[in-house]
């Protein structure tokens, strides 16, 4: 760590502090802090000043960097493969380009997001309509442009019929399907069940319907998933059905959408490991899923393509969020607490992770037990109950790490404005995606 | 029945033009107009090119032959100089019905006989039908009328060198120069007229139907002319106006109708100059014994053999031969300068890249390692990601991005040699007393294996005299034999052993990459060091739009020219999109890859023509892709500076027309036309195609003036 000798000196409060002379316990010494002052060459300083904080910056060299490397694991072992972009994990327009650019799909699970999409000037047929509660209107909208309609229950598939019959169309659909390959808690509530069988009556009945075109299968076996087992069973079951069809109705599937849940490096709460290191790489996956598809005896030789929905791996870290101390206390145990300008109306997801934090500024040499709280007159706003960071004084600046996916599109407008989100441009050129909210615009609907 | 009678005008017209090689509507009605300038001749030769044609349709002959006037066109010119040669009585009526079986006889044997060989038979048929009557008449006075035409062998022995001036009775005429005199009057002999008049009309239709045709003509006559001082014998004093036409149809058939026009084949026209001097004075020799002309034997039989002589190439280089046989000289260049990159895959068997996803090359051919001597053409692969070929510090084979990745098969075939037990080498490490490694030799063709090496211990699925098909994968890329670092050694060779040389061969249908990341589609090519290749993945639902079914109809509405309906046909296995209201077609080709427009005949003031500019080649991907190749000139005006261009289009080339892909976004195509003179844009037309579900829908048009739209509707 080079520190400029000509800035000033961090002031050091003072600290009373028991020795610890025990033996290491098996987790290692202490965990070190890790000080970052500037991300893709820009630096952290600069970027609060001109913005302020609370501030949400994103790496458009990492989101590129995370699809290329995604698609590479995926493209050298399998022919035919495309990534479609899950809006939900993030629906910042310049990002949701950016994946656009490099090839991706859009997959959505609203009206609202549809919309987001074809804004974002993707194709129609390349956007995949996911989701349990697709509104009428929806559908019909999706039936219209020629998207991917994914059913996802009975209703949906009756709704399907006469939307393509009042249409005199062909939708193109493919059948969500859920199954046990031994998660737990079983993702069951969303498509047709394997193992019960719905799910071949669904296929069965959408094969016998005129108006609807079975392009693909779809699944999503469950978020965050550690183990790549998981998905060879999954691909293996939706393998399966796929030769099926094929040998029953001599129909070839254009597609088999394995959906998404892959591991972002973030560490799960109660998790022991850090989720850096414990999470499987992009070819640990590709080589699950291809390596099935690849031995499968299709009964037509023809491979359908594999789609993939993957969000969180691909965005989580390429986002950061810079937020300042607002001022320090001690808790009655004796704990630090440091209060910062972001909570958890912004970090939704510091509920089930333990963000990685660093610090900007060059570390004091005393390393303290700290609870980190937001702004938020709430008792439930902690961004991370125990984390080790040097004494922090108000002012100085902290950066969250992997925030990049479902922050920015479930945080919320709750006591405090949502602050602006910058990119940082592969040239190192800083760019605001989204301004800050102010009174105008949080009163705007109100009458 | 109407049908027959459009077969049978047709016929006519195209007979005429085909003289010339050519096929073309009015250049065919202006020569039949022409030959009525001398009415009593250019009668006899309308009916007896009717006669042979109508004999032809009756008969069920090959229609397209009769169609584009192959077997009338030695009808014509029997007929026509049977007028000239002959008084007009009954005996003229009833030579011209007993000749109009003989020349078809002639014309359909030649025709057997030399197309085995894909040879012309040219005016053969009308030289044997001519010189069989002569043999008959000449010795009977007061039938052969030499005055009409003053070049039987008597006639131009009788009066020794032909003057000129004798029969001219054009003032003007002395005032030109004698070889441009000699052109004309050359030009004239064709129909059997003697006066510069015809000569000069048929000068000028010949102009107007080829700038290249008229050039290469006058400048094989002009040398020719001029080469005469140093061939000349004077045991005959054959007179050069005697024997100058065969010069003109020499330079015509070769310098532009049946070969490709070129720089060659100027040369060749000027190579071939004393070649036909020999012949035109031996058959003259050899001739006069019978008492016969020897016409335009010289042109025939050094045509034939030229053409013959090009057929027996090896290599194929320039001089080239044409496309369409009809069409004009300009035709041919434009389209050969245009086709040669195009269509250049259709040479080569289609093979793969040996690999899934986006590769690098880091040796190519004649490469700095190992690529040298004998094994020059090969190919060696790397993975990289953000300009590094490993992660961490790669020391571990693991670290390599490429280690393990799966080898496929280029193209199917059976595996006829492969070794599977070599132990990968550490890093840095080489094997060389097995230094293919672990490999994998394919046969496809008698003459065509391709072998890939380097691959992981124990990764090849296959056994010896396995069948794998185009895409299975063989065994995974390691770091077995001659391999420092995991690679892939990929090499194309004509015999089944490992280590024989390698041989260059163009892989087909990929994509490379350039420095900003666009991929650049490459139908046929060999890759380069440093690119970044992978094979095109088909997109089947864009496939689908371009999926024109034979009989269907289609129609385009456009403010600009209305209503137009489309109908899908098919001609001889070869597609084309025909536009009833202005008989207009767009020729095109559909492949697993493509859909390429080939050709556009017609009017260009159409919604379909424009239809041809905006989807000139469309790749059936859902990748990203620039692509830019060049339209034929053909697609440009009549203007002077298209004439310029077309005189010195065998030479160079100062106009270009680009088609540009620029982007596929959100499902709309964007395309460009651009307009270059001397390598400088000049204007540019841009076109957007929009889809709907599996159709085309509208395409945007936008130039300078004016924006408009085509809607088609299935």
């Amino acid at each position: 760590m080079l520190i400029d000798m000509r800035e000033k000196k961090v002031y050091e409060r003072p600290l009373l502090k028991s020795i610890e002379s025990s033996m290491p316990g098996k987790a290692g010494m202490p965990a070190s802090v890790s000080v970052v002052s500037e991300i893709d060459g820009v630096s952290l300083k600069l970027l609060a000043s001109k913005n302020g904080t609370p501030l949400f910056v994103f790496s458009e060299m990492q989101i590129r960097s995370n699809i290329r490397k995604a698609r590479q694991a995926f493209l050298t072992r399998y022919k035919s493969v495309a990534f479609a972009w899950s809006y939900k994990t993030n629906y910042l327009s310049s990002i949701c380009r950016l994946f656009h650019e490099e090839g991706s799909w859009a997959e959505v699970v609203s009206g609202m997001e549809y919309q987001k999409a074809i804004d974002n000037g993707c194709d129609p047929t390349k956007i995949i309509f996911n989701g349990a509660a697709k509104s009428e209107a929806d559908l019909i909208r999706a039936v219209q442009n020629d998207s991917l309609v994914h059913i996802d229950n009975s209703r949906e598939l009756c709704l399907l019929v006469s939307i393509a019959k009042a249409q005199n169309r062909k939708a193109r659909v493919a059948v969500r399907v859920n199954m046990d390959v031994g998660t737990y808690p079983r993702w069951d509530r969303f498509g047709f069940n394997y193992e019960n069988g719905s799910a071949w009556q669904a296929i069965a009945q959408v094969m016998k319907e005129e108006c609807l075109e079975l392009v693909g299968l779809h699944c999503h076996v469950g978020t965050f998933i550690l183990s790549t087992d998981i998905y060879r069973k999954a691909t293996h079951k939706m393998a399966d059905l796929a030769c099926r069809i094929e040998r029953e109705y001599t129909h070839s599937l254009s597609y088999i959408d394995m959906g998404g849940g892959f591991a972002s490096k973030n560490t799960l709460k109660g998790s022991y490991e850090n989720g850096a290191e414990l999470a499987p790489s992009m070819d640990e996956y590709a080589e699950a899923i291809t390596s099935v598809l690849m031995n499968t005896p299709f009964p037509s030789r023809q491979m359908p393509m594999l789609i993939l929905e993957t969000g969180r791996a691909l965005i989580d870290d390429a986002g950061y969020l810079l937020s300042s101390v607002l001022t320090t206390k001690r808790l009655a145990d004796g704990r630090s607490n440091v209060v910062i300008d972001a909570g958890v109306n912004l970090l939704f997801t510091s509920f089930w992770y333990n963000h990685k934090v660093s610090v900007v500024q060059a570390p004091t040499t005393c390393i303290e037990e700290t609870r980190l709280t937001g702004p938020l007159c709430m008792n439930i706003d902690v961004l991370r109950d125990r984390v080790s960071l040097p004494l922090l004084n108000p002012g100085q600046m902290l950066l969250f790490h992997y925030v990049g996916a479902y922050n920015v599109t479930q945080w919320m407008q709750f006591i405090e404005y949502r602050p602006s989100i910058v990119m940082i441009k592969e040239k190192g050129e800083v760019k605001t995606i989204r301004r800050p909210e102010d009174y105008d615009y949080v009163t705007a609907l109100e009458e | 029945m109407k049908e027959a009678l459009n077969l049978f005008l047709k016929s006519i017209v195209y007979s005429y033009s085909a003289i010339f090689f050519s096929r073309s509507r009015w250049f065919g009605i202006l020569l039949l107009s022409l030959t009525m300038l001398y009415p009593a001749q250019g009668v006899c030769g309308l009916f007896c090119c009717m006669m042979v044609n109508s004999m032809s349709i009756m008969l069920n002959l090959n229609k397209y032959k009769i169609e584009t006037g192959l077997y009338g066109f030695n009808a014509v010119l029997v007929g026509i100089a049977l007028g000239a040669f002959f008084t007009y009585d009954a005996l003229l009526i009833a030579l011209i019905f007993a000749l109009s079986v003989l020349v078809l006889l002639l014309t359909i044997a030649m025709d057997g006989w030399l197309q085995k060989y894909g040879l012309p038979f040219l005016a053969f048929p009308f030289l044997f039908c001519l010189w069989l009557v002569l043999l008959v008449f000449q010795q009977t006075d007061g039938y052969v009328d030499v005055n009409v035409f003053p070049m039987t062998t008597q006639h131009a022995l009788s009066i020794g060198a032909f003057s000129v001036e004798s029969v001219e009775g054009l003032s003007f005429c002395q005032y030109l120069p004698q070889p441009i005199l000699f052109y004309l009057k050359s030009l004239g002999y064709v129909f059997f007229q003697s006066d510069i008049l015809s000569g000069t009309l048929l000068m000028l239709a010949l102009l107007c139907f080829s700038r290249i045709a008229f050039c290469s003509t006058f400048l094989g006559f002009v040398m020719a002319y001029f080469c005469y001082g140093w061939f000349e014998f004077d045991i005959f004093h054959i007179p050069f106006m005697y024997f100058g036409f065969n010069f003109i149809f020499t330079s015509l058939a070769l310098g532009g109708c049946y070969l490709v026009p070129s720089k060659s084949t100027y040369a060749w026209i000027l190579l071939l100059i004393p070649a036909q001097y020999l012949v035109v004075f031996s058959s003259t020799r050899l001739l006069s014994y019978f008492m016969l002309p020897t016409f335009s034997l010289t042109f025939c039989l050094v045509s034939v053999l030229f053409l013959y002589l090009m057929k027996r190439r090896e290599v194929l280089t320039s001089p080239y031969f044409s496309y369409f046989l009809e069409a004009t000289p300009e035709d041919n260049i434009y389209y050969h300068s245009v086709n040669k990159e195009r269509f250049d895959y259709l040479n080569y068997y289609p093979f793969s890249l040996p690999f899934m996803g986006e590769w690098k090359v880091t040796q190519a051919y004649d490469g700095e390692y190992t690529h040298q001597g004998l094994w020059r053409h090969a190919l060696d692969f790397q993975l990289e990601i953000d300009g590094a070929v490993y992660k961490d510090d790669g020391y571990m084979l693991t670290d390599y991005y490429c280690y393990g990745k799966p080898v496929i098969a280029v193209s199917s075939g059976s595996i006829v040699d492969l070794r599977n037990n070599v132990v990968d080498n550490p890093i840095g490490q080489k094997n060389v007393e097995q230094n293919w490694g672990n490999y994998v030799l394919i046969k496809h063709t008698d003459t065509l294996y391709s072998l890939v090496a380097h691959l992981k211990t124990d990764s090849v699925r296959y056994k010896i005299g396995d069948t794998v098909r185009k895409g299975d994968v063989l065994g995974l890329c390691g770091n077995s034999g001659l391999s420092p670092y995991p690679h892939l050694h990929f090499q194309f060779q004509s015999s089944s052993y490992v280590g024989a040389p390698t041989l260059e061969y163009k892989l087909s249908s990929y994509f490379c990459k350039n420095e900003l990341n666009l991929s650049h589609p490459v139908s046929a090519g060999i890759p380069k060091d440093n690119d970044i290749v992978s094979n095109m993945i088909f997109d089947s639902a864009m496939a689908d739009r371009y999926k024109f079914i034979v009989g269907n109809r289609m129609t385009a509405y456009s403010d600009k020219f209305g209503e137009e309906t489309w109908e899908v046909c098919m001609q001889y296995g070869y597609n084309y999109l025909y536009c009833h209201q202005t008989g207009a077609k767009a020729w095109y080709a559909y492949r697993e890859e493509d859909f390429c427009f080939q050709r556009y005949e017609g009017e260009k003031r159409s919604n379909l023509f424009y239809f041809f500019l905006s989807n000139y080649r469309v790749y059936f991907v859902s990748e990203k892709y620039q692509l830019e190749e060049k339209y034929p000139l053909t697609l440009k005006a009549n203007t002077p500076l298209g004439w310029i261009q077309d005189i010195c289009s065998p030479v160079f080339f100062f106009m270009d027309y680009n088609y540009r892909v620029d982007s596929m976004d959100g499902g709309v195509l964007r395309t460009k036309w651009i307009k270059k003179i001397c390598k400088k844009e000049i204007s540019n037309v841009s076109f957007e195609t929009v889809y709907q579900s599996n159709q085309i829908k509208n395409v945007k048009v936008s130039d300078k003036q004016s924006v408009w739209n085509i809607q088609i509707n299935k």
